[in-house]
């Protein structure tokens, strides 16, 4: 009752919002200490992290623990948040670049429960901490800000190779061929290379990262980016970083450049969100209830902010 | 009432972290760990922030007392293969001292170095960065960390992705060098 009272409280406001240390403790029956998991389990996941920012895109394999939601549903990406958090944390949780999806409300639920004192925002520009499932916020993330997204298949090879072993092998060799060839026998079959999302990426020069499901649209932020990007594939135990300031390319022929997602239609027009207009964010196709396809921004801040800006 | 240091509380240890991990996101750039530290020394608020029973530290210059070695529960190895190795870096690196630099398929393995010296931030010893987590290229000037130390260093990490991982500690403060960065300086000729 109470969280549902906080994350009602972050609706109305539409802004960042304390989460009260009575409700967390009230809530926190079982006395589960800050952030959840024990020390030795966040050391653990904090030694992979630093080893995982210092050798950019490289999976680093460690003991993922059980978590009181279902692997698959964000356990990597929740671990490595609740290593990082500290009390005087702002966080935004979200899922396919929604806040009120299940998945974000969950998370942001336990966090809130597990970790009093931290602050919940929806507001992309003041979380210091973002824990994201398929999309990277529309607006361009700041330097100092830290993104979490959580993974399903950490391995871009695993659609050539199943073999973990040789795998590592590989990505060790810098051995691509085999993806290089699978792109190729797309272009060939389909005349384009077939990967909407999960598009292979090679970071700092070397190792080639599955970026999560994330649209292609959202690739490009990863280059250069100022903000430090964390990869946590729990079920898969692995976690992988992209540094601020890093090149992040997406493999691509050079005679047939990497391109996003279309959003042109018959006329040649860029389509807009039917909610605030935007023509440059990244747009879910929903029907409406005369059967009609409509355009909306996925990333539902970003609308909410530019519906805002308008008013 | 038992007093427990800064250092040992998990309250510290998340914002050394934080510390720890902004500074190897951000090549170069030093963190003073003072307000976290009590009584205790930047070397010791890392170790304590990262060891545990499953990782394996080294330490022949016996920078960490003996007490202090008891609880972070670490159980001692030699250089050639320790997780971490501590190094009192005001001296040249011994002859024949090689870390651990993993392997191909395991990267990782790769020995952290903490490097305890004097002074960060002003000094001699200008050090150019270039590569992950720099903005272009940065300067950072540091005293008292004897220049072989980074000589041996590009020896070490030339076949990237092997390597090590270098933590730079005074009394108060940190900076981080991981392996993807290469450093400039002309009057060492790396």
């Amino acid at each position: 009752m109470i969280q549902s009272l906080t994350d009602e409280a972050i609706q109305k406001n539409g802004a960042s919002v304390g989460v009260l240390n009575t409700a967390s403790s009230e809530t926190n029956r079982y006395n589960y200490q800050f952030g959840f998991l024990d020390e030795y389990a966040k050391k653990e996941v904090r030694r992979t992290l630093l080893k995982a920012v210092a050798i950019p895109g490289y999976q680093v394999p460690y003991a993922s623990r059980e978590m009181p939601i279902a692997r698959g549903f964000g356990t990597g990406g929740l671990q490595i948040t609740l290593s990082l958090i500290g009390s005087n944390e702002i966080l935004k949780v979200i899922d396919q670049g929604s806040d009120d999806s299940v998945n974000a409300v969950n998370i942001r639920k336990f966090v809130a429960t597990t970790c009093p004192g931290v602050t919940l925002t929806r507001q992309t520009a003041e979380a210091t901490l973002i824990q994201s499932r398929h999309r990277i916020p529309e607006k361009r993330l700041k330097f100092g800000q830290i993104l979490v997204l959580q993974v399903p298949y950490p391995d871009p090879l695993v659609v050539v190779e199943p073999s973990e072993e040789k795998r590592k092998i590989m990505h060790g060799d810098g051995d691509y061929a085999r993806l290089w060839v699978k792109l190729y026998e797309d272009m060939v079959k389909f005349k384009e290379i077939t990967i909407s999302h999960r598009y292979p990426t090679r970071i700092n020069g070397f190792y080639v990262i599955d970026p999560s499901p994330i649209p292609r649209f959202d690739v490009p932020k990863l280059h250069q980016a100022e903000a430090l990007c964390l990869f946590g594939a729990g079920r898969e135990k692995k976690i992988y970083a992209v540094p601020p300031y890093t090149d992040a390319e997406p493999l691509s022929f050079s005679d047939i450049p990497f391109r996003v997602e279309d959003f042109t239609d018959e006329q040649g027009n860029r389509r807009t969100c039917q909610r605030c207009g935007s023509m440059t964010s990244f747009l879910n196709e929903l029907i409406d209830s005369k059967g009609a396809k409509v355009y909306q921004c996925s990333d539902s801040n970003y609308c909410d902010s530019q519906l805002g800006d308008q008013k | 009432m038992l007093a427990i240091d800064a250092i040992w509380q998990a309250e510290t240890q998340q914002k050394i972290f934080r510390a720890l991990l902004n500074c190897m996101s951000l090549p170069g750039e030093i963190a003073d760990l003072s307000p976290y530290l009590g009584n205790s020394s930047a070397l010791l608020g890392v170790l304590a922030t990262l060891l545990d029973g499953t990782v394996s530290l080294s330490d022949e210059d016996e920078l960490i007392s003996q007490q202090v070695r008891h609880l972070l529960q670490a159980h001692t190895a030699s250089s050639e293969i320790a997780n971490f190795v501590v190094k009192d870096a005001t001296k040249p690196p011994q002859e024949g001292f090689l870390p651990n630099l993993g392997e191909l398929p395991n990267p990782e393995k790769g020995a952290t170095l903490i490097l305890q010296g004097e002074t960060l931030g002003v000094g001699d010893l200008p050090l150019l960065l270039r590569g992950p987590g720099v903005n272009g290229t940065r300067k950072v000037s540091i005293a008292e960390f004897h220049p072989e130390w980074f000589i041996h260093r590009q020896q070490w990490v030339e076949n990237f992705p092997l390597g090590i991982d270098l933590f730079l500690v005074t009394f108060t403060q940190v900076m981080a060098i991981p392996r993807a960065i290469t450093i400039e300086n002309l009057k060492l000729k790396i």
